[in-house]
């Protein structure tokens, strides 16, 4: 039963079935079914519930119905209608586009390796950024982890590392804990479970740039080489770098110079 | 009007809770994010929340966080919110509404689930029923245009307007129903051909079904 395998070269359809590996160069449309392996190259639709275990899509991928898989690597623009996945890795850009994500998206980690635009509902609990990532609404998620931009209205997490660069736009911080630190050394807390952390780590751009946010409020603040008008916690420390307007603290507070 | 509100700052001094578990249980729709009022004050912008409403349902997560999930404490506390679905045999266990315009409800949706905010609707329109005179015929209006938009609405904060055209002329005699939702408390001037039958707080109708069921089906 999974032996089976489709390769579509130009236009076709790939009928629904199981399959151990489809792969589509062209334009197809998918009617869904089980698929361990699928990979596209351009445009590809699918028109009914896919399991998947990999998708592999280089182009568009347009699915109507609910996609559930462990494995999404995408560029390009993907439109989803309901997807449950467990890792979505977004990377590079096709002719030199942002990917853009549409959709009801469920994922358990989101890594962002190339510019990505987020348009729609995202229920995340562990996202990474090492390029760009663009949100039209509120970012909410159990752990950011941002070494690269994000823009965002604002940010609801457990807990958010940002490494500060002006290129962030973000207004607001809500955590349990949020560190803005300009090193990675003791703060990556998820780091050492991604492989492809120590890929993107080595390619890793310093830069000594001030991270601009309105209001940053958790627990725990660490804050780095920022510029906040409110700043209100329980244990702050305001570290190097930081010209902040208000600071409120409940428990304790420090200033490093 | 600030009587009834209580500042963020004093709302965790008083409770002890962590902006952590705050946030979390916001972003896990345990609090609805309509109770986070932003105003400004003397030190800037400050978050406030409705007084009662807030205490007693930080009382109820922390007395029931260790012996339910998150996710299940949001489909109890705030259905509203989340998507979860009841099925006709439960809703008809609730007197307030009436079997017809139930029944009407679930033809109208084409199927026999219903969300948090139909039911809400579904005791509204049973409300005007007992109260109004309204035709079968008209009723039936009613539900079919609230069916075309109320899966978009996820939430309760809304008012339900329930209007009636009545056309009277040498030959013929019409009547027709028309319902609009709306979000703030504006006042609608309507044309006077336009006979307003009742307006419903929604947020208000809901509350008095969970006051009342919150320990059976919500």
């Amino acid at each position: 039963m999974f032996g089976r395998k489709a390769f579509i070269m130009g236009n076709g359809t790939v009928t629904e079935n199981s399959y151990k590996k489809a792969t589509v160069i062209g334009n197809a449309e998918i009617f869904g079914g089980n698929i361990k392996n699928l990979t596209n190259i351009g445009n590809s639709t699918i028109s009914g519930e896919l399991e998947a275990d990999k998708i592999n899509s280089i182009g568009n991928l347009c699915a109507s119905e609910n996609i559930r898989a462990d494995i999404i690597k995408s560029v390009g623009e993907s439109r989803f209608n309901k997807l449950f996945v467990k890792n979505l890795i977004v990377w590079g850009k096709v002719n030199k586009k942002s990917s853009t994500l549409n959709g009801e998206i469920s994922v358990n980690t989101f890594e962002v390796m190339g510019h990505c635009k987020v348009k729609c509902n995202l229920e995340a609990e562990n996202i990474f950024v090492s390029s760009l990532l663009c949100m039209e609404q509120e970012l909410q998620c159990e752990n950011v982890e941002c070494i690269g931009s994000i823009e965002a209205p604002s940010i609801n997490a457990g807990y958010i590392y940002i490494y500060p660069r002006a290129t962030s736009k973000l207004n607001e911080l809500y955590a349990s804990e949020v560190i803005i630190k300009r090193t990675l050394k003791d703060c990556l807390k998820i780091r050492k479970h991604h492989s492809t952390w120590r890929h993107k780590l080595r390619r890793f751009k310093k830069e000594n740039s001030i991270i601009n946010i309105e209001i940053v409020e958790a627990d725990k603040i660490y804050l780095e080489n920022t510029r906040a008008k409110l700043v209100s916690g329980k244990n702050v420390i305001i570290g190097p770098g930081c010209i902040i307007e208000t600071v409120e603290y409940i428990d304790s507070l420090s200033i490093i110079g | 009007m600030m009587d009834n509100l209580l500042s963020k700052k004093e709302l965790l001094k008083l409770t002890g809770i962590s902006y952590g578990q705050l946030y979390r249980w916001k972003r896990e729709k345990l609090i609805p994010e309509e109770w986070f009022e932003k105003k400004s004050s003397f030190t800037g912008q400050e978050t406030y929340f409705p007084k009662d409403k807030i205490f007693k349902r930080i009382e109820i997560i922390q007395k029931l966080k260790d012996t339910h999930s998150l996710e299940e404490l949001a489909h109890f506390l705030s259905p509203e919110l989340t998507d979860r679905l009841f099925q006709f045999e439960d809703i008809k266990k609730i007197i307030e509404l009436n079997d017809c315009v139930l029944e009407m409800f679930a033809a109208g949706r084409g199927k026999q689930t219903f969300t948090y905010v139909d039911v809400v609707f579904m005791y509204a329109v049973s409300i005007l029923k007992s109260e109004a005179h309204i035709s079968e015929k008209v009723l039936s209006e009613i539900i079919k245009s609230i069916c075309s938009y109320s899966e978009m609405i996820k939430g309760t904060n809304y008012y339900l307007k329930v209007i009636k055209l009545e056309i009277v002329s040498n030959t013929a005699y019409m009547e027709k129903a028309y319902t609009m939702v709306y979000q703030t408390q504006a006042q609608l001037f309507l044309d006077p051909h336009f006979k307003e039958l009742r307006t419903f707080y929604l947020d208000e109708l809901s509350n008095e079904l969970k006051l009342k069921y919150d320990r059976g089906i919500f």
